[in-house]
């Protein structure tokens, strides 16, 4: 390879990566959305939401290759109310926002927290359901919170807002990083994590898998709300949504919903609003 | 080790292993074509085409397969306007990505054939294109074809990274299996095992291929390269 | 559909995206210098050696090279329980020793009978004659395809984030999840990866031109 060639290409490369950068940058805004989802939707005939897959209770795959879980459960509910088919996409806490507004999919239940920084982004439903976060430790660790995790190392998910609490409560904490929760658990296994910390309820599901050896302690962070994210200034679709939401609290479902995948009861006070006098 | 959770799960993995297949089939034919597109226009003595040409090439082949996912991934609803699902970017990703490469071991190829072949060519009347047609893409592709065998090895091994924006093929079906049953060494010596014979099988093939050429175009080829290597 | 871009995170995040370059060029060149030990050393036995032990060469090569990377990295990581780094490091120089050994091989087998010959001749031993007369001109042949691996080294690093390590492409993923500017991301990382490669590029020439004074000028 020759050198001088080698400066020209990486000169005319970066020449058109900026040109190119500012014609779409310039040209892209052009491109705003008109339609609501809802109609695209109800004229497709299917739903195309973004589920979590390695997630239980709320989104994983079953002995026998189906995805199932609370949020599926939920979003086939929505669907049955628009009159409309499920199709399931599999997402990650990583790559689901970018999922929804490229808009491979028309919403995401996939466990995602409201946000103030996400809600910027995106819009989010009313809260479908609230659980706040814990550590899952190995049973024989005296570990209690954050206070007993200096100079530990703490395993989360990419994309998930655990990194930043993780800095904020115990900076002296080695941090490190899966892309799918299993792989957390299996590294809390094999001792490369003393914690991992997530939601409370999948937290709950690993413990029980693994009877004995693992343990769900202290609280990493207060109740937090969790809802269904559609791209944003799409009001006839979120409200589309909220409705059929506030629906399944009304008659009954959500309940049963909550006892069937999270077993124990919900969040006291916790209530979908009920905007129906 | 419980053995047991490959039989279990097998029909699981065979979908996932299915799409891999497909996935190196089709985006191999796909850069087959524009791969000889593209090395032909790297061969045109225009310098505005040619390097244009040649820096796409020479970039593709420095930036690693997970990024030119990613690319795909975030930029072409951006470009085109519309929703694109995973399996479709993949798709795109890697015919794009494998391009570059099939340019370069296409233009070897041609380059390959001796020159005395286009001029008799042109000589008796065919025009530039229907000259590569006819005589010297048929003779560059003989000479080739242990190159792009290899190609197809990295390729189809390249499949395994696309799990990244949730393509369910073999890798991420064998993953979705482990994270529910937890026998890593079981699944993941499974899916080596996989692996190791569908490629080490396709190498035997291309040195089949490559014994079968008369010794002259067996020279040629080697001096190509061993073998490319294979990068994510 | 809208997307505004904002480059300005990038100068907010800068340090995720040096993090993740020093990760990168600390697992990739650990793994370049292993892989090239471990591939020369592959490759030379397996030139030299009589048919027994050959096959045992050649399974290595095959084997490694005809496996993913990614599984590998999987294997190290999940199932035998390396660490991160020890993991991306140990995976990525099974991988590329297996293709530097090729490499390695066949400059070995381009250098003429003679050679060889004229060194048994003048009475070195194995050891020496690889040293002194085999190696070096190997070396200067295959210069511009140890390149082209050692490129491929840094690529294939970018796999190493799977299992934990925080190099740039996790940093691409790190800024889209905290600021949802994926393109600006991916550019800026795309960016920094071909600047790599032409340090590579550059190193290369360099020891090509030593070589070459120390081979034919000296």
């Amino acid at each position: 390879m020759d050198t001088s060639g080698i400066c020209r290409r990486t000169f005319l490369f970066s020449a058109m990566v900026t040109l190119f950068a500012m014609v779409t940058g310039a040209a892209v805004p052009a491109l705003a959305q008109q339609k609501t989802t809802l109609d695209a939707v109800k004229a497709r005939g299917t739903l195309i939401a973004g589920v979590k897959t390695d997630y239980p209770p709320f989104g994983y795959i079953d002995e026998a290759g189906k995805t199932v879980g609370f949020d599926i459960d939920i979003v086939e509910y929505i669907a049955n109310r628009l009159g409309v088919k499920l199709d399931l996409r599999p997402v990650t806490s990583a790559n689901r926002i970018p999922m929804l507004m490229n808009e491979t999919v028309d919403l995401i239940a996939a466990s995602t927290t409201i946000t103030q920084e996400r809600e910027e982004v995106v819009d989010f439903s009313v809260p479908y359901i609230v659980i706040g976060g814990k550590f899952l430790v190995r049973a024989d660790d005296k570990i209690t919170g954050y206070s007993s995790l200096a100079g530990k190392t703490v395993a989360y998910t990419q994309g998930t807002p655990w990194g930043e609490k993780l800095k904020a409560e115990q900076p002296a904490a080695k941090h490190l990083v899966f892309q799918d929760k299993p792989q957390a658990v299996l590294a809390l296994l094999q001792g490369k994590a003393d914690a991992y910390t997530d939601d409370a309820a999948p937290l709950a599901i690993f413990a029980k898998q693994h009877a004995g050896k693992l343990a769900v302690v202290g609280e990493a962070s207060r109740p937090l709300p969790m809802g269904i994210a559609v791209r944003p200034n799409d009001s006839k679709w979120r409200d589309a949504i909220n409705f059929a939401l506030i629906a399944m609290w009304d008659d009954g479902t959500w309940r049963k919903l909550y006892q069937k995948h999270l077993g124990n009861d919900p969040e006291p006070g916790f209530i979908i609003y009920n905007w129906k006098l | 080790m419980d053995f047991s959770v490959i039989p279990r799960n097998l029909p699981y993995m065979l979908q996932g292993f299915g799409l891999t297949v497909v996935l190196a089939l089709v985006s191999m034919s796909a850069s087959l074509v524009t791969g000889t597109l593209f090395a032909m226009l790297r061969l045109s003595p225009n310098r505005w085409v040619r390097l244009p040409v040649g820096i796409f090439i020479d970039v593709m082949r420095t930036i690693p397969l997970i990024m030119v996912i990613f690319w795909f991934f975030f930029l072409m609803p951006i470009l085109t306007g519309h929703p694109v699902t995973p399996i479709v970017a993949a798709l795109i990703a890697l015919v794009v990505f494998n391009t570059s490469y099939m340019a370069e071991v296409i233009r070897g190829g041609i380059l390959s054939v001796s020159k005395t072949q286009m001029d008799a060519a042109r000589s008796s009347g065919l025009g530039y294109l229907r000259a590569m047609w006819h005589v010297i893409l048929p003779q560059a592709f003989r000479n080739m074809l242990p190159a792009i065998i290899n190609r197809f090895i990295a390729l189809f091994m390249g499949t395994s990274l696309v799990y990244i924006i949730g393509v369910t093929e073999f890798f991420r079906a064998a993953n979705n299996i482990n994270n529910r049953v937890f026998q890593s060494y079981v699944i993941y010596g499974f899916v080596a095992a996989v692996y190791f014979v569908c490629c080490y099988g396709l190498s035997l093939i291309g040195q089949h291929l490559l014994e079968r050429l008369d010794p002259a175009s067996r020279a040629s080829t080697e001096r190509l390269l061993p073998r490319p290597s294979a990068s994510a | 559909m809208n997307y505004e871009f904002d480059w300005s995170v990038l100068y907010t995040h800068r340090q995720l995206l040096l993090d993740g370059l020093l990760a990168t060029i600390e697992v990739a060149s650990i793994a370049i210098v292993l892989s090239l030990l471990i591939g020369t050393a592959v490759g030379t036995l397996r030139h030299f050696s009589p048919q027994p032990t050959k096959s045992l060469f050649i399974a290595y090569t095959e084997f490694f090279r005809n496996v993913p990377p990614i599984v590998q990295l999987f294997f190290w990581y999940f199932a035998v329980g390396l660490g991160s780094f020890d993991g991306a490091i140990l995976g990525l120089s099974a991988f590329q020793s297996a293709y530097i050994a090729e490499v390695v091989r066949s400059g070995i087998g381009a250098i003429p009978r003679t050679q060889i010959e004229a060194a048994r001749a003048s009475g070195l031993s194995s050891p020496q004659m690889i040293r002194y007369v085999i190696l070096p001109q190997a070396a200067i042949r295959i210069v511009p395809a140890l390149s082209i691996e050692f490129i491929n080294v840094i690529k294939n690093s970018s796999i190493a984030m799977t299992i934990g390590v925080m190099e740039l492409t996790f940093q691409t993923q790190e800024i889209e999840a905290r600021t949802f500017r994926g393109f600006e991301a991916a550019t800026a990382v795309t960016v920094l990866y071909i600047m790599l490669a032409f340090v590579v590029v550059i190193g290369m020439r360099c020891c090509e031109r030593v070589l070459r004074i120390e081979v034919r000028g000296g």
